[in-house]
């Protein structure tokens, strides 16, 4: 081990591991500082232990979004100095020591990887943290309870979210996955006054808990066929066994893919979904909708396009059509009654769920952008709307339902616009990012062969538009009940203009120039 | 020295398949919460053994039960973060039973 290690440092492998390391992984770094920053301000605060005292809301927000704003101006540095490396456009780090195929002699491969891709993931993992943490303050200021420690958890999730895209070993992958999903268990429970929180708490906590065992269970089975954990390893292991790979081998493979459907809610792992949806306080909604879906989907694409490559094509391929038909087809039944606004996305997540793992199936390394584009329309989209059931939830009660969206047009007609735009675009109407998504997620199926199931999908994405347009009908047509219970539009604080215009800007701006975002999209592609 | 790895695996498979069917039939959060933790040893248990079996005198690996250590490590947290969320969510109930639990299906 120890000669190993000298012999290393001799080659230079451990070379990244000085100052070049801070600035690949800074935008890491700097959310790390600050989750120190804001636990240590808010415990020295403390003139005497217990709930009162301590940082407060709005300097602990300010802390959370400044920083995240240093770590999204971080990201676009390194996207720009990993052009300027000898090596190429990604840098490895955290090399680990990984059997070669001559036994005599060790390899050594990345457990970690900064690229194009992980860099993306970030900016967008920033994006949504800077826009949920502005609405954190108006929402709780409706609440009475104090709760301060909710930015801290909300950034170390959203590190767990960066680090599991750069991850290039399951052990990696698996702790960043738990560090992404305990904070938010806890964030899901926000209230404790509150008996929907605590159950929504309870159910995703189980759950999550639950998808780990299966995760950890087939990355050990993994683990025994190809005596490490490292993508590279498996790929090997994979490509060299490649017509009769070892029934464990693909046990375990199937178990961690068992793991990771759990965390994206698709079907049949998505009875969690809409509770803990609807459960949850809409703006931890917004935050988990978005950011764990793209760091889930990330995650699950490095892996078929870094791990699978060599495994018989109809074997996973298969498998993930099926899981991927299943979901559209659940998802968009079950949204097309719902009256519950944050339960109709719930299941509308499950349809999109569906989508984008159509963008995985083809396995190309032009896959990783297309569902990186599709991410990032949906998350713009996704987290808009949340916010939008954010602001308009009636007093005492955090969802909107169908009948109290009537005539929304009269009462605040900017709120309607927003709303009808960013539904539209989870529908994938032209000139929304939404549609571009589909494009570009429905192409990759296609070059792969799956023209039925292209169709299918398109069928499926027409029914969707059927439970959209429901709201939005409602909004726009429907008079209003006299003395039924109705929407409160509040003063729209700063924070939400600011959300509101990013989101929708971004849902058109994508819309209608996709090509500034897929031109920058095509360094992400994952090599194979 | 293989039949104690292939042993040890089996046994493993068996704790996994236990603490998956206990997680669900029971209806007790504590119960389901601890076959949770089955179904992680049982993964600690087969990293062990196939560390048992992968391992080269000559490089002294240790990769599995270095994984194994992390997943304890996890296991850990996991226990803080749910055992306080089952706390907190029976604090002011006698009886706990998750098909009660059912607020959000109303």
């Amino acid at each position: 081990m120890i000669l190993a290690l000298q012999s290393t440092l001799e080659a230079g492998h451990l070379q990244a591991l000085d100052r070049s390391l801070m600035i690949a992984l800074a935008p890491v770094v700097i959310l790390t500082i600050a989750v120190l920053v804001l636990l240590l301000v808010d415990y020295f605060g403390r003139k005497h232990p217990g709930p009162q005292g301590g940082i407060s809301l709005q300097n602990a927000s300010t802390i959370t979004i400044a920083s995240t704003v240093l770590a999204l101006l971080g990201t676009l540095g390194t996207w720009g100095w990993l052009n300027t490396l000898p090596n190429g456009p990604s840098q490895g780090l955290f090399p680990s020591m990984i059997p070669s195929a001559s036994a005599a002699r060790w390899d050594f491969a990345p457990a970690f990887v900064v690229d194009h891709f992980f860099l993306f993931v970030c900016l967008l993992v920033c994006v949504v943290v800077i826009i949920t943490s502005l609405n954190f303050i108006p929402f709780l200021q409706r609440k009475e309870r104090y709760h301060a420690e909710l930015f801290p958890l909300l950034l170390l999730s959203a590190i767990g979210m960066m680090l599991i895209t750069g991850s290039r070993d399951l052990i990696t992958t698996f702790m960043s996955l738990e560090l992404l999903s305990l904070p938010l268990y806890v964030m899901c429970g926000l209230n404790d006054k509150n008996r929907l929180n605590k159950e929504s708490s309870l159910k995703y906590f189980l759950m999550g808990a639950f998808a780990s065992g299966f995760f950890v269970f087939g990355a050990a089975l993994i683990y025994g066929m190809a005596g490490h954990l490292n993508y590279t390893v498996i790929q090997n292991m994979i490509a060299e066994t490649a017509q009769s790979v070892d029934p464990v081998m693909l046990i375990g493979i199937g178990l961690v893919g068992v793991g990771i459907a759990f965390k994206l809610g698709m079907v049949p792992f998505h009875a969690w979904v809409p509770d803990v949806y609807q459960g949850a306080p809409t703006p931890v909604t917004a935050f988990m909708a978005t950011g764990v879906k793209v760091a889930m989907f990330a995650a699950a694409t490095r892996i078929v396009l870094e791990c699978l490559p060599g495994l018989q094509a109809e074997l996973w391929r298969d498998a993930l059509v099926l899981f991927a038909c299943l979901s559209m087809l659940v998802g968009n039944l079950f949204a097309l009654h719902q009256m519950s606004a944050k339960r109709l996305l719930a299941f509308s997540a499950i349809a999109h769920t569906g989508y984008l793992a159509l963008g995985m199936v083809s396995g190309t390394p032009a896959s990783g952008s297309a569902v990186l584009f599709y991410l990032a329309g949906y998350t713009f989209a996704s987290l808009g709307a949340f916010l939008l059931i954010t602001w308009m939830a009636p007093d005492g009660q955090d969802d909107v339902f169908l009948d109290q969206m009537h005539e929304l047009w009269q009462k605040a007609p900017k709120a309607a616009i927003c709303l009808t735009i960013l539904l539209l675009s989870m529908g994938g109407f032209p000139l929304t990012a939404g549609f571009f998504g589909k494009f570009v997620v429905f192409k990759e199926a296609w070059l792969a062969g799956l023209s039925s199931i292209v169709i299918f999908a398109l069928l499926n994405s027409a029914v969707s538009f059927y439970y959209y347009l429901r709201f939005v009908i409602a909004m726009y047509m429907t008079p209003a009940v006299p003395g039924e219970a109705s929407l409160n539009p509040r003063q729209m604080p700063g924070g939400y203009v600011f959300s509101m215009v990013m989101t929708v800007g971004l849902t058109i701006i994508l819309g209608v120039l996709p090509q500034l975002l897929l031109g920058a999209l095509d360094l992400t592609n994952l090599g194979s | 020295m293989i039949d104690m790895v292939v042993n040890s695996v089996w046994l493993a498979g068996l704790m996994f398949a236990i603490g998956t069917l206990g997680v669900m039939i029971h209806r007790h959060p504590v119960i389901i919460f601890m076959c949770i933790e089955l179904m992680l040893n049982a993964a600690n248990l087969a990293l062990v053994a196939f560390n048992r079996h992968h391992f080269s005198p000559a490089w002294r690996t240790m990769d599995g039960q270095i994984y194994a250590f992390l997943i304890i490590v996890i296991a850990a947290a996991e226990v803080a973060v749910g055992l306080a969320i089952i706390v907190a969510l029976f604090k002011h109930r006698t009886r706990v039973d998750i098909d009660e639990i059912n607020f959000l299906k109303r």
